[in-house]
């Protein structure tokens, strides 16, 4: 049974360790492949990125060649040497780069013999492969891409000269370039100037922008081409090395259209279960990258160490196992005597820790802060946590300094004295002291102390306690200065108060009181309700009793007041103060009065202004019933005016419409005689001249001459109408009123007057001013002088010498035009008369006219707000003036 | 529109007897040898729409008088004006209003003349022959 009991453990001991060490093995091994696998990953798109980055930054460089040639008409070939000489140093993947001219055919001969001197080269000629590889001259074509510089020339010298779009598989890219405008690389190809290696050539164009473009494919404006030699395995070599770890094979598939051609191996790598294929596309390629991991990649460093730890874990956890059973028995019971004895113990100990812990808890927690200091060198001995807390001291800094230096020094000789009793009394009570905390602050404090005897009554220690009253004081302090608030506000209230004892004695009165009054505080104080000093009379000046005093009132009725009107008399003084009063009782516990309150405003003005405005009241309204009466009396005078006001108005608008109705009467008149008054006018004039015409044989002389009088009279028949309706469109027409030149208007009118003036061999003078303007409407004006012209030619005809005088002046309110003849004139006496429509002074065979002119001309200077008159003498002359408003 | 000037005749609307025929005497006095056809109000006037596209010859002038019965002078001019056709057809209005309103009317309307006829039977002569002159389409005897 001894046996059996030890085997089983160690058995299960040896198989757990084992299955637990081996688990841990493959679980390792696993997460190892995990972790490779992640990891391979995580290269292989670093190193794609890498790639794709590198081979994108060499070719970009060579843009910047193509900026070159596209701003330059002419390059040299140092110059090309200096701008791609930087290129070729930084960029190891890029062998060799060439500028490949498109040379027309017409331009060949030209370009080859330029070649000759520019190379050195005796037989320069554009050239291609023939079917052997070798060069010929090149065909006739339409142009020509001939690599005419190359960088470095040494090892490439054998490619100048030779027609890149001669060969197939150049030619495809370089059409692909020109169409899509971008960089191009070539499949693989062989090099003419070296094919021992994988290469490919990258094909940039460069356009003539001075030249136009018909369309993408066209080559018409392409210049030529940048051509860079590109070794594959420099080219990757760079970019795959850059990133360190090497366990790792590359080999570059270029797959565009279909194609599967191994460009670039790196490594001999077949493991085709762990290969990661990647694309990459550059210059219009597309390239597979095939990244395989070498064996070694995936090979497990310290594959069995952990399996080895394990196992030998195992067998130490066994024997050591073994070992323990064997010693165990005995050990057992040693543990149990002792564990019992522990037990013991900790019960004991525990009660004791008990009643300590309680006591600490006393000590440490109480509300005061406990000290005991050593009597004989006032040493702290101990101190509660309360203490602690409130000044902010550590134990170990308290603990052995002098308890004087607790103490504010400001109260510090106090303490010296509370110290001095408590050495001869062993206590202190309830002395207010000052402590100063850790950080410089006070907290006041109550004192009190015991002390602790030996048996001989010699002093051990001191039982201290510093009970914080700051919070207390801080609430004193408050008290005391809102009773300060209280008096302040009672003295300075605009209101008085007296209080009075149950006996109406003035307790306490303040200054508006003592104002009021006409007493100071003191004297007040002591006086009863009844006192000779005052009498009181109410609203209507009637004293009051001395039992409606207001202390009185109050005393019997024990109900408060408010609002009493009452008027004090001093007799010293023997004026009256007005006051409103109020006041009310504080009874107390026993419902018996403690104290009455009265309190008083003065409103002696309110009460006279009161009376004032009473007064005025009274008078004001007087006046109001008054006014009332005037009002209403003006109010119907106003509705009967307002009433007259319509009545007008009604009558305006008939008078506006019969004028309406007048207007449209008037132009249909006026239609009418234009229209039908000439026609038969016409027929008569018309048929006594066809009379005379056709039938003068048949009729005598007489005859002849009465058929001319009825000509004669028809004529001025139409004359007088024609100025009717002229007289009438005055009326009808519509005034402008603005500004007008008078020269011009006046220059026209003698132009249109000219013939009848020369004529009448007149002289004219005008003298007004060439600027001379004025507010009038140009037709009404223009009217007016021609009719006035008219007459001063055709009454100063028959003068001597005929003049007319043409002139203006102004002032401040007027302008004024005169027209001044020397002709026949007229008799003052007639001067109203001219102006009126019909009216002549003169017979028809003296002076023709119709005597409708000057009435037109008043009319149209009515219209202007002008006005017309004339100053004439017989056979001296007239001069009419026209007059305008400013 | 196609039509002979050498035949074709002038239109003259033209209310009044008298001016009717002193207007015709007064063509005649200057030796034109065109027709003369007269509307005597508008209405008659606008009739002649009717017999232009029926074939009748279409006048090379019309002589328009405006204060017409029926159809005012004014609503003829305006609806021959209007016509597709006929619009290109000259018309001369011959009246006796020199109102400003009448002229700025039929100048709005598109009249081609706007001639005011004199009282005086020798000025109305000398209009007759500006007429002629001015339609230099009009045949004269020489």
């Amino acid at each position: 049974m001894k046996k059996k009991y030890t085997l089983v453990p160690v058995l299960f001991v040896l198989i757990i360790g084992i299955v637990i060490s081996v688990s841990i093995h493959l679980k390792t091994k696993g997460d190892f492949i995990n972790a490779k696998n992640s990891l391979l990953t995580n290269i292989i798109t670093t190193k794609k990125n890498t790639i794709n980055q590198e081979l994108k930054k060499t070719f970009q460089s060579i843009e910047v060649l193509k900026y070159f040639f596209e701003m330059n008409s002419v390059i040299s070939r140092e110059e090309f040497k200096n701008y791609t000489s930087p290129i070729l140093t930084i960029n190891s993947g890029i062998k060799a780069i060439s500028w490949v001219p498109k040379i027309e055919d017409n331009r060949r001969f030209e370009f080859e013999s330029k070649g000759r001197d520019e190379h050195i080269i005796k037989d320069f000629f554009i050239k291609e492969l023939n079917t052997e590889n070798k060069f010929t001259k090149a065909k006739k074509r339409n142009f020509y891409f001939s690599v005419n510089f190359i960088e470095p020339i040494q090892g490439n010298k054998n490619a100048i000269g030779y027609d890149i779009f001669s060969n197939i598989d150049r030619q495809s890219t370089i059409i692909k370039a020109v169409e899509t405008r971008t960089f191009q690389l070539t499949p693989v190809i062989n090099l003419v100037q070296d094919s021992t290696e994988n290469s490919v050539l990258g094909i940039l164009p460069v356009y003539d922008y001075t030249k136009p473009t018909k369309d993408s494919i066209s080559f018409t404006n392409v210049k030529g081409l940048i051509s860079v030699v590109c070794k594959i395995n420099n080219l990757i070599n760079t970019a795959f090395y850059k990133t360190s770890e090497e366990d790792i094979d590359l080999y570059i598939y270029d797959i565009t259209n279909g194609l599967n051609e191994n460009i670039y191996k790196n490594g001999d790598s077949i493991d085709e279960i762990h290969t990661q294929k990647r694309i990459i596309e550059i210059g219009g390629r597309i390239w597979e990258l095939h990244f395989t991991p070498k064996p070694v990649f995936y090979k497990f460093k310290g594959a069995y160490n952990s399996l080895l730890t394990g196992l030998l874990i195992t067998l130490i956890l066994a024997l050591l196992l073994i070992f323990l059973q064997i010693k165990g028995e005995k050990s057992k019971e040693i543990l149990f005597r002792f564990q019992k004895e522990q037990k013991n113990r900790k019960k004991a100990e525990q009660s004791l820790q008990e009643s300590e812990e309680k006591f600490k808890i006393l000590y440490h927690e109480s509300p005061d802060m406990l000290v005991s200091i050593s009597p004989t060198d006032a040493l702290i001995l101990q101190c509660n946590e309360t203490l602690l807390q409130k000044t902010g001291y550590l134990r170990e800094e308290i603990i052995g300094t002098s308890i004087f230096k607790m103490y504010h020094k400001s109260c510090i000789d106090e303490v010296k004295k509370a110290f001095q009793q408590f050495m001869e009394t062993g206590e202190v009570l309830s002395k207010e002291l000052l402590l100063k905390t850790k950080n410089g602050s006070k907290i006041e404090v109550l004192l009190n102390v015991k002390s602790v005897k030996d048996k001989t009554g010699k002093i051990l220690f001191s039982i201290s306690s510093w009970r914080d009253i700051s919070s207390w004081k801080k609430t004193q302090e408050k008290v005391r200065k809102s009773e300060e608030r209280y008096s302040r506000l009672l003295t300075n209230l605009e209101a008085g108060i007296v209080v009075h004892a149950p006996d109406t004695s003035i307790i306490l009165s303040n200054k508006k009181a003592s104002e009021l009054l006409g007493l100071t505080v003191d004297q007040l104080k002591g006086k009863t309700a009844i006192d000779p000093y005052w009498k009181f009379i109410d609203q209507n000046s009637i004293p009051i009793a001395p039992e409606d005093y207001p202390v009185n009132r109050i005393l019997n009725s024990r109900k408060p007041f408010q609002d009493l009107i009452l008027g004090v008399i001093k007799s010293e003084l023997n004026n009256i103060v007005w006051l409103t009063v109020s006041g009310f009782l504080e009874i107390n516990d026993t419902n018996e009065i403690d104290e009455i309150v009265i309190n008083f405003t003065e409103i002696t003005q309110q009460k006279t202004a009161n009376e004032e405005v009473a007064k005025l009241n009274a008078a004001l309204e007087d006046r109001v019933a008054e006014r009332t009466l005037q009002l209403e009396l003006s109010e119907g005078a106003l509705l009967n005016l307002v009433d007259d006001l319509n009545m007008q108005t009604s009558a305006l608008d008939t008078v506006n419409k019969k004028l309406a109705s007048i207007n449209a009467e008037m132009e249909t008149f006026t239609y009418s005689v234009s229209h039908d008054l000439k026609a038969p006018l016409r027929g008569i004039d018309g048929y006594s001249k066809l009379l005379i015409d056709l039938y003068k044989n048949d009729l005598n002389e007489e005859a002849q001459g009465f058929l001319k009088n009825i000509r004669t009279g028809t004529l001025q028949m139409n004359l007088l109408i024609e100025d009717l309706l002229s007289y009438s469109r005055i009326e009808r027409q519509e005034f402008q009123i603005k500004n007008v030149p008078l020269k011009p208007l006046i220059n026209d009118l003698l132009t249109l007057l000219s013939g009848e003036i020369k004529k009448s061999n007149i002289q004219i003078k005008t003298s007004f001013s060439n600027n001379f303007m004025l507010l009038a409407d140009s037709n009404g004006l223009k009217l007016a002088l021609r009719n006035l012209l008219d007459n001063a030619i055709k009454f100063s005809s028959k003068s001597k010498n005929p003049k007319i005088e043409i002139g203006s002046s102004e002032n401040s309110t007027h302008w004024l035009i005169f027209v001044r003849d020397n002709g026949v004139g007229f008799d003052m006496k007639y001067h109203d008369r001219i102006f009126k429509i019909f009216q002549r002074l003169h017979l028809p065979e003296e002076y023709e006219g119709t005597g409708i002119g000057l009435a037109m001309v008043e009319k149209a200077m009515h219209r202007m707000n002008g006005s017309i008159w004339a100053e004439s003498e017989l056979n001296i002359g007239t001069c009419f003036y026209l007059e305008f408003k400013k | 529109m196609n039509y002979q000037l050498k035949n074709n005749p002038i239109l003259l609307v033209e209310d009044n007897p008298l001016d009717v025929d002193l207007t015709i005497r007064a063509f005649k006095s200057s030796n034109l040898i065109n027709p003369i056809e007269v509307a005597r109000d508008g209405e008659e006037a606008l009739k002649y729409i009717k017999k232009w596209d029926d074939g009748a010859a279409i006048p090379v002038v019309i002589l328009l008088d405006l204060k017409l019965p029926k159809v005012d002078g004014l609503d003829v001019l305006k609806t021959l004006k209007e016509h597709t056709i006929y619009k290109t057809i000259p018309i001369v209005v011959l009246t006796s209003s020199s109102e400003n309103s009448d002229i700025k009317a039929a100048y709005k309307l598109g009249v081609n003349s706007y001639i005011v006829k004199p009282v005086n039977f020798d000025n109305f002569l000398k209009v007759a022959g500006q007429i002629e002159l001015y339609w230099n389409v009009l045949n004269k005897l020489p």
